[in-house]
């Protein structure tokens, strides 16, 4: 409907006047209120030079819009269609009143002085009367209806686009600026809540919820809530004990048992040095030890120092469900939580009660874990290596699959998998499964390998039978496994460590008169002048050197028989195998074994029992059962065979 | 001045003997200009018309009929400064948002964010503002709060952190807007004030009065600035540098201020930001254009001295419009379609004119020689 036609002669000016009002005036009324309430999105597309055009989803058909001097310029029918404004036409002065929402617009034809809610401004182009249409400038008036316009230049298209929302400002800056409101904060997981003042932000936190650390917005002021798995033989006498040990490093100002407004029995010990004063208190409960910590500049003011104090006393282990109180707590109503890294794009779902095990300055490994009565009963692992040319997937499962058989002890092995193809978080990957005995319980070793973009992932799922049982962790865990590609240039290169067993290096053992070849990646630890110990941290191997006064000169074949059934008949030491060996000149006698009734652990230890310098020498070498295999074995008689005296 | 009235009446009396044309009414000089109007002596007084001197004083005179009464108003900053600040607030808006510390697992994210903040100026009455790319681009949501107290909720429009400028949307509409000053007005000496949030959130819409200190100025950046002594400290970045009419001269970025350097600040002048402006509406985003080769300027050109030594190239890519040119490595570039270039900044401020697709004719320094190659430009 084009409004404005010029009316023919002879019609008064009034009557023309009064036409166009009726025309306009109502049926704008009447789309004003219909277009309101609809139209969720406004939408004005076309391209230049065509008269039809899309409004709302409609099609219609206006005088052609152009463009002048680079301002596209539409007839007003365009503007009232798509936003239902409300227009005025003064015949006076040329001049139209746009209104839409709060804004209101006055434009006059041949004009460049335009109003916006009468503040003045300049248009590139004047509105202008095209065949009896006002044109208007679309960029203009749509953007300050709050549109968006936008040209593509290869298709000459305009579209314009507003979301017809309702302007809304924040009521609550909380729920953006992620900055509790509450006055309370709490884990209802590890149930236990706090007052927390304003100015304390939570600045750390481990994954599995065991450590919170507040501070205060100068830094002066610190909170810290620690939990603890408890040991069978804990009491609240031992954690009594254990913040009085503390305390005494300082200078002590109180230490007594409390009971706080919940009615639990704490303990509760205050203490100083020349910086900081600390209030800390422990409790023992449902298995679990609980600290609360405050550390408070001496400097601060009496007031601070008292609502610091109130922190510590108000820590109590529940946690309210009214909603007062905020929620660190994240896990699921599954009993898991999601552990979600940005960097390496990576989640999956960890069970509640695991703990992260962190691992310094390693940003491509994670390792969760479950501890029961001291054991690791579960472990999820998590490792991300580049992908490496001249290796496939299926080639790196087999690879890593030998090498566990090659290092575990065949006897420990029940039951292997071949490497078969498997589909984990939509992407195609190889698995393989070990399932071992270490002689206390069987354990279920899922080893999962893929590939997602420039990376490879390794996840691991290792769980002791009986546990796994129990709950379905590995399907829970293996189904949650997410990924997504990484960004080659945020991580870089991650190469994989190949452990290199080969490398030796010659140790010259000048107490001990002897040279013997270890693996380069093992540490030494001298005992004292006769005993030296070299081992593996990471696989759990050693052997220990030492010697002994042989002062009947006896043969070594001899001297290690005794041993041998010294070990069996007085120790109870199952023997597994027992021979002389030579090598280097050197006649030797060994003798492996085990101990019974090992409480961290069992090991298996080889004996070889030498005689030179007019010494005794035990060159003893451990391994823990589960580990004494192939690649063990390897390496043990490398050391043996490269023993020789100086 | 009772002496100098008293030399007059003298010379009058004497001149009046014999000389009645002679005009002895005295003439009156403001600052070195004559004043134009009639000056009336009488008694021994000197008479000069209200307006006339006090206009060539930089004075306003004012004329209440009703209460026959006139006021003069002498433009010292001190009278008119609260109202260009009074004018200027409702297009300044105050930016704060929440980000991430680099590197934080998703489960800290909840409650490991910093805050951080800044200023932004309204350009568009439909909810659009400008600011500083640099505050932000790494929020993951951003708050802005008008002049009356209430916030809205922003999302980036557009971004260009070569120039350091983003316009960002709100949904409010009927806004009042900034005006931008022509290139003419940016004159050093010129009194400006920055408005702002320095420092804390809670002093939004703070002003500092300064002069443009300089312009044309550039340290590290990669276009020229507006150098300016008016404070300008972390959170003014996005600000305006407002002028004595209200326009804004530059938008304000403590990024580029040199630490521990006080006294200057630097500012993107009104002209770049005119230019930004254009390439977002027009293309979403600014298109520069490029030739693929690596631009070295002199070392006295990056110091800071006058240095007519043009920009050597250092390196040429493989189908690059250089490369297809004929641009070889250590050729000079010294001039552009005629405008010479001595250092990047001077190229980047050229490279303004142009747009990818477009040929110009650099006047290339090879050896002794001198050539002009005809090169068409790629995007960056």
């Amino acid at each position: 409907m084009t409004a404005f036609r010029k009316v023919k002669k002879g019609i008064s000016l009034l009557l023309c006047t009064f036409l166009l009002f009726s025309v306009i005036g109502i049926p704008a009324v009447a789309e004003d209120k219909e277009e309101k309430k609809d139209i969720p999105k406004i939408e004005i597309s076309f391209t230049v030079g065509e008269s039809t055009l899309k409004i709302n989803g409609k099609s219609v058909t206006v005088e052609t819009p152009y463009v002048v001097d680079g301002t596209t310029l539409v007839p007003l029918r365009v503007i009232t269609e798509a936003f239902g404004a409300k227009v005025t036409w003064d015949e006076k002065t040329q001049g139209i009143t746009l209104e839409y929402k709060e804004v209101v617009i006055k434009l006059n034809i041949g004009k460049k002085t335009a109003y916006i809610n009468s503040q003045v401004t300049e248009l590139l182009q004047a509105p202008e009367l095209k065949n009896s249409t006002t044109m208007v400038p679309l960029r203009f008036v749509t953007e300050n209806f709050g549109a968006d316009v936008s040209y593509n230049s290869q298709t000459a298209e305009i579209t314009v686009v507003k979301e017809n929302t309702e302007s809304n400002s924040i009521k609550d800056y909380a729920l953006i600026l992620k900055r509790t409101t509450k006055d309370y904060i709490g884990d209802s997981y590890h149930k236990w809540h706090m007052p927390m003042p304003k100015e304390m932000r939570l600045r750390d936190r481990t994954f599995d919820g065991y450590y919170s650390y507040f501070v205060s917005d100068d830094g002066k002021r610190e909170v810290m809530i620690t939990i603890k798995d408890a040991e069978s033989s804990d009491t609240p006498d031992t954690v009594a004990q254990k913040l009085i040990a503390i305390a005494k490093e300082y200078t002590l100002i109180e230490s007594t048992k409390k009971v706080d407004k919940s009615h639990s029995e704490y303990y509760f010990v205050k203490y100083k040095d020349k910086e900081m004063t600390y209030e800390h208190k422990g409790y023992l409960s449902n298995g679990k030890i609980f600290y609360a910590l405050s550390a408070v500049d001496n400097g601060a003011t009496a007031q601070e120092k008292q609502v610091m104090s109130d922190i510590i006393e108000g820590f109590v282990l529940n946690f309210p469900t009214d909603g007062s109180v905020e929620d660190l707590s994240d896990v699921m109503s599954d009993g898991y939580r999601v552990f979600s890294e940005n960097r390496m794009k990576f989640s999956l779902k960890v069970p509640a009660d695991w703990i992260e095990v962190r691992l310094e300055d390693k940003e491509n490994e994670f390792i969760f874990g479950r501890i029961q009565s001291n054991r690791l009963v579960g472990r999820i692992g998590v490792e991300i290596y580049s992908e490496q040319s001249g290796q496939t997937i299926e080639q790196w499962a087999n690879m890593d699959r030998q090498h566990n058989i090659d290092m575990f002890n065949p006897a420990c092995i029940i039951e292997t998998s071949p490497v078969a193809p498997i589909n984990v978080a939509g992407v195609s990957g190889y698995s393989y499964m070990i399932k071992m005995d270490n002689k206390k319980e069987k354990i279920i070793m899922n080893d999962i390998f893929l590939m997602k973009g420039k990376y490879r992932y390794n996840l691991t799922i290792e769980l002791e039978e009986s546990f796994m049982n129990s709950k379905d962790y590995y399907n829970a865990v293996l189904n949650s496994f997410k990924v997504e590609e990484i960004y080659v240039e945020d991580v870089g290169q991650l190469t994989r460590f190949e452990q290199k067993n080969d490398i030796f290096t010659t140790y010259e053992e000048k107490n001990l008169e002897c040279k013997v070849d270890i693996p380069v990646n093992w540490n030494r630890e001298e005992q004292n002048s006769t005993s030296v110990v070299f081992f593996d941290p990471e696989s759990g191997r050693g052997v220990n050197i030492f010697t002994n006064e042989n002062k009947n000169a006896d043969p070594a074949e001899k001297v290690g028989r005794q041993l041998k059934n010294y070990m069996s008949e007085e120790k109870g030491a199952q023997i597994l195998d027992s021979d002389d060996y030579e090598i280097n000149n050197i006649k030797m006698y060994f003798f492996k074994y085990t101990l019974p009734n090992e409480n961290d652990g069992n090991f298996v230890y080889t004996a070889y029992i030498a005689y030179g310098n007019g010494k005794l020498y035990s060159i003893v070498f451990t391994t823990p059962y589960i580990g004494d295999g192939k690649e063990t074995a390897t390496i043990f008689k490398k050391i043996v065979d490269s023993f020789k005296f100086l | 001045m009772k002496k100098l009235v008293g030399a007059v009446t003298a010379l009058a009396i004497i001149c009046s003997a014999g000389l009645a044309d002679i005009d002895f009414t005295p003439s009156v000089y403001v600052n070195g200009n004559k004043i134009e109007a009639d000056i009336i002596m009488k008694d021994d007084r000197i008479y000069v018309p209200l307006r006339a001197v006090s206009e060539s004083m930089g004075a306003t005179v004012s004329w209440d009929e009703t209460n026959n009464t006139a006021s003069i108003e002498t433009s010292r900053s001190d009278s008119i400064l609260p109202q260009v600040i009074k004018d200027a607030s409702p297009f300044v808006v105050a930016i704060i948002g929440g980000y991430s510390f680099e590197g934080t697992p998703a489960y800290k994210e909840k409650y490991m964010q910093g805050t951080a903040h800044g200023t932004g100026v309204i350009i568009k009455s439909g909810g659009e503002i400008l600011t500083n790319a640099h505050v932000v681009k790494d929020l993951n949501n951003i708050i802005v709060v008008l002049y009356d107290g209430s916030g809205y909720e922003a999302t980036i429009k557009y971004i260009d952190e070569e120039t350091d400028l983003a316009v960002i949307k709100i949904n409010r509409l009927g806004l009042q807007t900034a005006r931008f000053a022509d290139d003419e007005d940016i004159v050093i000496g010129k009194t400006v004030v920055a408005i702002g949030t320095p420092i804390s959130f809670s002093l939004r819409n703070s002003a500092s009065l300064g002069i443009i200190s300089g312009i044309n100025r550039s340290i590290t950046n990669d276009y020229r600035l507006i150098q300016t002594d008016a404070s300008i400290n972390p959170g003014n970045s996005g600000g305006p540098l407002v002028n004595m009419n209200g326009e804004v001269v530059g938008i304000n970025s403590s990024k580029l201020a040199g630490i521990g350097v006080e006294g200057m600040g630097f500012s993107i002048p009104a002209g770049t930001v005119k230019y930004v402006l254009k390439h977002f509406e027009t293309y979403g985003r600014v298109r520069r254009p490029d030739i693929g080769a690596t631009l070295q300027e002199s070392v006295f050109a990056y110091m800071g001295l006058p240095a007519d030594t043009g920009l050597m190239v250092s390196s040429v890519k493989e189908g690059s419009p250089a490369q297809t040119a004929g641009i070889l490595i250590n050729d000079t570039i010294i001039e552009v379609n005629g405008c010479a270039v001595h250092s990047i900044v001077d190229w980047n401020e050229e490279m303004k004119k142009y747009l990818p697709a477009d040929t110009v004719t650099l006047k290339v320094q090879r050896g002794t020689e001198q050539k002009d190659i005809s090169i068409k430009f790629s995007e960056k």
